[in-house]
């Protein structure tokens, strides 16, 4: 089963998240920010990556085109609240493929964890 | 579905109330913007109506409310027409949509009772249709913007797309939908976008590649591109974004009469509905009604650049849960007052007791206390206020209705609409403004010719004017139009036994003014639709003067009325004179005490048995405040007596009190159904001490006392 990464400042989220995943039969790595999902997409290469948007030491824009730099096949869904349009807009100029809105019900993360890895 | 049917919707109570709440909103919007409609139609105002008939049309198309989805859609229809400039707002447009909106209020309320109220819906729809018959069809008029629906593609786009073309390629007229629950549809078509870019040439793009690449794209985007790819190559890329509802991709050949079909831009496209069951009732976008104040579906056309609508950074709190803080808060004001006095105790008892040090902190303590308490009650307090506003925009429709029965042309101005009233107060006061205005317009504003006759302009004007005052609220109506007539104001009084010839005669015109006031007048000539029977302006006063508050009239021959409305900030506290009479305490409203004075300095006569006061030039009738509240035990009470002289409109009583306890402000409590409806008690309030003072209600006294005397 493919592995996701599941990057979130707030624990509740990344639990919450996780939850979901992991039932559904994912396996899932965890980071708190996104100096933290660099190191952890590294180490791992994870099918895909669930991206807040907002987050201490460095924000998700930034982490996604750190990880894009790295590896520019990586698969991206930026996790966003709304009245983020213009960044989430940005994301996905600089090559992510998706976006989830928070709060995001478990089947539509699923349903974009599987576009995803598809 | 008949009248007195129950109705079943598909949302629970939070949703209901999420619906109520944002069903208000537009209503409320569409009921002041769409008088403006008329005539000189501004797109933004437009585009703002469009957008709350839209709103409305997917809330109840996703709870399920069939009828109002339904004549929600044919309202929008009308003002899709409106929008891309196919149809003239005229008044017979504006009447359609007006009577469509009525009908809207009352389905909406269908929410709540779940119980059909039997609407017929239909005539409406078929009337709101109607209009469009005149109506060219769309994008047929020259000044179309070019990428109005079914329009053909400009010329150099053809011939771009012929040379592609000729040099092999395929032309597909692509166009995709996206599901209406997306909650960002601007990224879905910027990712849409990114997959045709990807393999093929793009002719023509609607939106506009701008407002795609800016976030501004909507629920469905439409292209005609040129491509070396199969349209099976297009098809999976473009399905390869989420979201995608519905995307058909079709062959066409290039010439003049190539044209692009889009949807109107902010709507669902019927094509986004789920398959074939539910076209009309297309779930708006966002799905179920939005609290927020982003709205989802409208996010697209004004995310980023310019706000939606300027909406105060605001929650949303339960009235009750307010009222229940205030509570609290009357509480600890109850609290703070006794703490005061037991300072006040222990100050004279302990300071001999060389326990000075433990004193003043105690008084330091109490001040704080004192002070906080001030500023928690008044935070309270405000956060229960809304701006008059709320109810001012209903008044521009109701003018206009008015205006157009009696065939007069009136402007209605209003000013100050962020003045802040107390929850409670809004409601009660919407009623008694509504009476004066319509008498304004009824009365008051003279026919353009009688205008014309009189060297005034045809158009009469009313102005609303609300402002703030110390602790009290303001509302002015003023009119520009003919006066009351004083004489034959005193003839109709006299007429109908309401006061004597001679009084009649005897009085000032500033004082017949007030008969205006007494139940049973009516100055029409005769009885209207509009301004009914004359049982108007004494209910008017009545219900102003529940609410602690005042009305006054000035009026001018010939040059006009105005009605000034004075109310209290809140109804939830007040200020009062404290008196004692009979070891019962009572406080007197404020706004109604003119003057307190003691026995002794009191200008006392008896006139024909009774005692009566002498005050600045006015007799008034002097009545014992116990007595006349029904407590007739023995006055054990020695010493002089006090005075407390009460207004009620333009009549004065005189209480005879045994003490006075000074001015306070007392938290109002409703004395309940146990006790009933005492006469001349509103209230009660806790006392600092902890015993019970009644408030009293100085109107029904004074107008009680007046009866008595006319008797006499």
């Amino acid at each position: 089963m493919a592995t996701i990464l599941v990057v979130d400042d707030a624990a509740f989220m990344r639990m919450r998240m996780s939850k979901i995943l992991t039932e559904a039969g994912y396996d899932v790595i965890q980071a708190e920010n996104g100096l933290d999902a660099l190191d952890k997409y590294r180490a791992h290469k994870p099918d895909a990556v669930l991206l807040d948007i907002t987050m201490p030491e460095m924000d998700g824009l930034t982490a996604l085109k750190e990880i894009k730099a790295m590896d520019p096949g990586a698969k991206v869904a930026m996790v966003t609240a709304l009245g983020q349009q213009q960044i989430v807009l940005e994301a996905v100029k600089s090559g992510a493929k998706d976006f989830l809105v928070k709060p995001a019900e478990g089947d539509r993360v699923l349903a974009t964890v599987s576009k995803l890895c598809a | 579905m008949a009248k007195g049917q129950p109705l079943t919707f598909d949302l629970d109570d939070e949703d209901l109330k999420l619906f109520n709440e944002e069903a208000e909103e537009q209503l409320e919007l569409l009921d002041t913007a769409l008088v403006q409609l008329e005539g000189e139609p501004d797109p933004d105002l437009v585009q703002r109506i469009f957008r709350a008939a839209h709103t409305l049309k997917g809330s109840s198309a996703t709870i399920g409310h069939r009828k109002m989805a339904s004549l929600t859609h044919a309202m929008e229809t009308v003002l899709d027409a409106v929008r891309q400039d196919r149809l003239r707002p005229s008044s017979a447009v504006v009447d359609a949509l007006l009577a469509g909106l009525d009908a809207l209020r009352i389905l909406a309320h269908e929410v709540v009772t779940r119980v059909d109220a039997g609407v017929d819906a239909e005539p409406l729809e078929h009337a709101l249709h109607g209009l469009l018959q005149e109506a060219p069809p769309g994008g047929a008029t020259v000044d179309a913007p070019p990428a109005a629906a079914g329009a053909a593609l400009p010329a150099n786009v053809v011939e771009a797309l012929l040379a592609e073309v000729d040099e092999g390629r395929a032309v597909f007229r692509v166009h995709v939908g996206i599901d209406a629950n997306c909650q960002l549809p601007g990224i879905r078509c910027f990712q849409l976008l990114q997959e045709i870019e990807a393999l093929a040439t793009i002719g023509h793009l609607v939106p506009e590649r701008e407002v795609i690449e800016a976030g501004g794209g909507e629920f469905s985007m439409a292209a005609v591109v040129a491509t070396m790819a199969h349209d099976e190559q297009l098809k999976a890329a473009l399905e390869s974004v989420a979201d995608v509802a519905s995307l058909t991709i079709e062959s066409v050949t290039v010439d003049a009469t190539l044209a692009i079909e889009v949807p109107a831009a902010p709507q669902a496209a019927p094509a986004v509905a789920p398959a074939g069951a539910k076209a009309l009732d297309a779930p708006a976008p966002g799905g179920r009604p939005q609290l927020t104040v982003v709205e989802p579906g409208e996010s697209g056309a004004t995310n980023g650049s310019a706000p939606r609508k300027t909406t105060s950074a605001s929650v949303r709190i339960d009235v009750e849960r307010l009222d229940g803080l205030m509570n609290l808060v009357g509480e600890l004001v109850i609290d703070r007052t006794r703490l005061q006095q037991i300072k006040d105790h222990l100050s004279t008892v302990l300071k001999d007791a060389n326990l000075a040090e433990l004193t003043e902190n105690f008084e330091e303590t109490t001040a704080h206390l004192a002070r906080i308490t001030d500023e928690l009650q008044e935070e309270i307090m405000r956060s229960r206020m809304l701006p008059v506003r709320s109810v001012l925009t209903r008044l521009p429709r109701l003018v206009r209705d008015v205006a157009a029965k009696c065939g007069k042309k009136v402007e209605l101005l209003t000013a100050g609409e962020e003045t802040e009233l107390d929850r409670s107060v809004i409601e009660e006061i919407s009623d008694p403004l509504v009476h004066i205005l319509r008498n304004a317009v009824d009365h008051g504003i003279e026919t353009p010719e009688e205008r014309r006759a009189a060297g005034k302009p045809e158009t009469g004007t009313v102005t609303v004017t609300a402002w703030n005052q110390e602790t009290y609220i303001y509302l002015s109506i003023q009119d520009d139009g003919r006066g009351i007539d004083t004489r034959r104001l005193r003839d109709k009084a006299v007429e109908r036994g309401l006061v004597t010839r001679e009084m009649a005669d005897a009085a000032s015109d500033e004082a017949v003014l007030q008969y205006i006031f007494l139940p049973g007048l009516s100055l029409a000539k005769k009885i209207t639709d509009v301004s009914g029977r004359g049982v108007g302006m004494d209910i008017v006063r009545t219900n102003i003067e529940r609410l602690n508050g005042q009305v006054s009239i000035r009026s001018t021959a010939g040059k006009g009325s105005e009605f000034i409305i004075q109310l209290p900030l809140t109804l939830a506290t007040t200020k009062a004179l404290m008196v004692m009479s009979n070891d019962t305490v009572y406080a007197i409203p404020l706004v109604s005490v003119t003057e307190a004075l003691s026995e002794v300095e009191a200008d006392l006569h008896p006139i024909a048995g009774r005692t009566t006061l002498r005050l600045r030039g006015r007799l008034l009738p002097v009545v014992d405040l116990a007595r006349a509240l029904g407590d007739y035990r023995t006055s054990e009470h020695q010493g002089p007596r006090f005075v407390v002289a009460a207004k009620h409109s333009d009549r004065q009583v005189a209480f005879l009190v045994d003490r006075l306890l000074g001015e306070q402000d007392v938290v109002v409590k409703s004395l309940g159904d146990m006790l009933g409806n005492r006469k001349g008690i509103t209230g009660a309030t806790i006392l600092g001490d902890g015993t019970l003072g009644l408030i009293i209600d100085t109107a029904s006294l004074v107008a009680a006392t007046a009866a008595l005397q006319a008797i006499a």
